[in-house]
């Protein structure tokens, strides 16, 4: 699980964007650190994407991890940017 | 007000920039929060900022993963985890005399914990580039790692980390560096010098503040390191072990928010004014002190290098030659320097010796004040 990030696009955290709830997909893609939460981050801003770091339980038996919210309207971009900086992406349908 | 000469830049710089002063400042100002943990914006913004120095000591020291950069408690902690890895092996470890404590008792510790067998070589202090063949030609099937200082404490003495690296990883063997006294007043390129583990400090040649240092491990890097604290890494709580990835595994507790702020600003001063220009500085001044006192009767001038001037006044103890010193507001210091086998191999005797350290703020005229007040002494 090295270097997987978090990666989720929540229904009811989308007030930063303006976005109407019920416009975002409910995404989690893996688990990751606040170190690679942080490079998504850097990484999605400097080319311009929305995005925010967020915390949140992964799983009954992991306890929390970290990940990006983003526009799910970026979500086929921002998965070729990461996985193509080297941040090992886990897609799961939450 | 009494004149204050700060020679003891060894063990920690004595002047820090106004942007390190800043840094320490917003730490408290904007984010007094804990980075890592929580979600909050604060929390989230404190990460951030950790993560720039991450990015900034991953390019200060010429490696491109930000996450290789693990922050710890100072050098030691560092130093301890890597060492221990090379442990991990069980086979020979090559090391040198230069050492600190900081590599001398974890490497004393691993032969009693796992067997393994501790080689110490002596360098000739005038000339160390032979040094390198010498590393080299220990170097055989049983070697599992080689540990050395990249710039000695009490000599200044520069090893030639290049030669040694790339034979260590032409023979797949750990090529672990303390960069204490290095760091800042040269450059470092992990990756061109084959190094596998660096260790600095935050409060010492990076001019960040004292509490803070960290464990940078080479692009390259496979092997499993193990930490030597646990706790709480911000992220898979239920797990009963440290998570998988770095750096969180070896990062436990709350990390030293503020000395890793000051450090990452530190970084920014050096790359704006030149290490070379500051080494420049401080080796100036350390030389004409060696002029002075390497034509003084009466005392003894040990072999040193750059920014690190070892003396002793003969029939003096060393402890009472710094405190008269330090009487004439100059602050150096005495003694052993943690460094035992160094002090023996240079023949200092059971005092040690008296090392004035330099810094990027120092003069010549810092190095003439405390000839005179030598010169009084003697």
């Amino acid at each position: 699980m090295d270097g997987v990030v978090n990666f989720f696009v929540s229904l009811d955290r989308c007030g930063e964007y303006t976005v109407p709830r019920g416009d975002f997909l409910s995404l989690f893609i893996g688990t990751g650190s606040a170190t690679y939460a942080s490079k998504s981050g850097k990484i999605l801003d400097s080319m311009g994407i929305k995005n925010r770091i967020v915390r949140r339980t992964v799983s009954e038996d992991m306890g929390c991890g970290w990940g990006v919210e983003i526009n799910e309207s970026d979500k086929t971009r921002v998965m070729d940017i990461l996985a193509n900086s080297g941040i090992k992406i886990n897609l799961l349908k939450q | 007000m009494k004149k204050i000469v700060y020679l003891d830049n060894a063990a920690t710089s004595g002047k820090k920039p106004d942007n390190v002063k800043k840094a320490v400042m917003k730490t408290m100002e904007n984010y007094c929060a804990n980075p890592g943990r929580s979600g909050h914006f604060l929390s989230v913004s404190a990460q951030k900022a950790v993560y720039e120095v991450r990015e900034k000591t991953a390019g200060m020291f010429g490696i491109s993963k930000a996450e290789n950069v693990i922050f710890t408690q100072n050098t030691t902690h560092a130093l301890n985890i890597a060492v221990n890895t090379a442990g991990q092996r069980k086979k020979t470890v090559i090391s040198s005399v230069m050492e600190h404590n900081s590599v001398l008792r974890p490497l004393y510790a691993l032969e009693e914990k796992y067997g393994v067998k501790t080689v110490f070589l002596t360098p000739d202090f005038n000339n160390t580039d032979k040094f390198g063949e010498e590393v080299i030609r220990k170097i055989d099937r049983d070697c599992g790692a080689v540990v050395l200082t990249a710039c000695s404490n009490v000599t200044g003495s520069l090893l030639p980390l290049k030669k040694i690296g790339r034979v260590c990883r032409e023979k797949g063997i750990i090529f672990i560096v303390d960069g204490a006294q290095a760091a800042g007043h040269y450059g470092i390129n992990m990756t061109e010098n084959c190094i596998d583990m660096l260790c600095v400090p935050s409060h010492k040649g990076l001019l960040g503040i004292c509490g803070g240092g960290a464990l940078i491990v080479g692009d390259n890097f496979t092997e499993k390191i193990n930490p030597v604290l646990m706790g709480g890494s911000g992220i898979y709580s239920v797990k009963k072990q440290m998570p998988d990835s770095l750096p969180e595994r070896l990062e436990a507790g709350t990390l030293p928010f503020a000395p890793i702020l000051s450090m990452g600003a530190g970084i920014d001063f050096l790359k704006k004014a030149g290490i070379e220009e500051l080494n420049f500085r401080s080796t100036r001044a350390a030389q004409r002190l060696r002029e002075l006192l390497g034509n003084t009767k009466g005392v003894t001038l040990y072999s040193c290098h750059g920014n690190i001037v070892l003396f002793n006044i003969e029939g003096k103890e060393s402890f009472k030659t710094a405190e008269m010193l330090d009487r004439c507001g100059i602050s150096v210091r005495s003694g052993l320097h943690c460094a035992p086998l160094c002090h023996k191999a240079l023949g200092t005797g059971k005092d040690g010796g008296v090392r004035a350290s330099f810094g990027w703020f120092n003069t010549p005229s810092d190095s003439e004040y405390l000839w005179k007040c030598i010169r009084n002494y003697l």
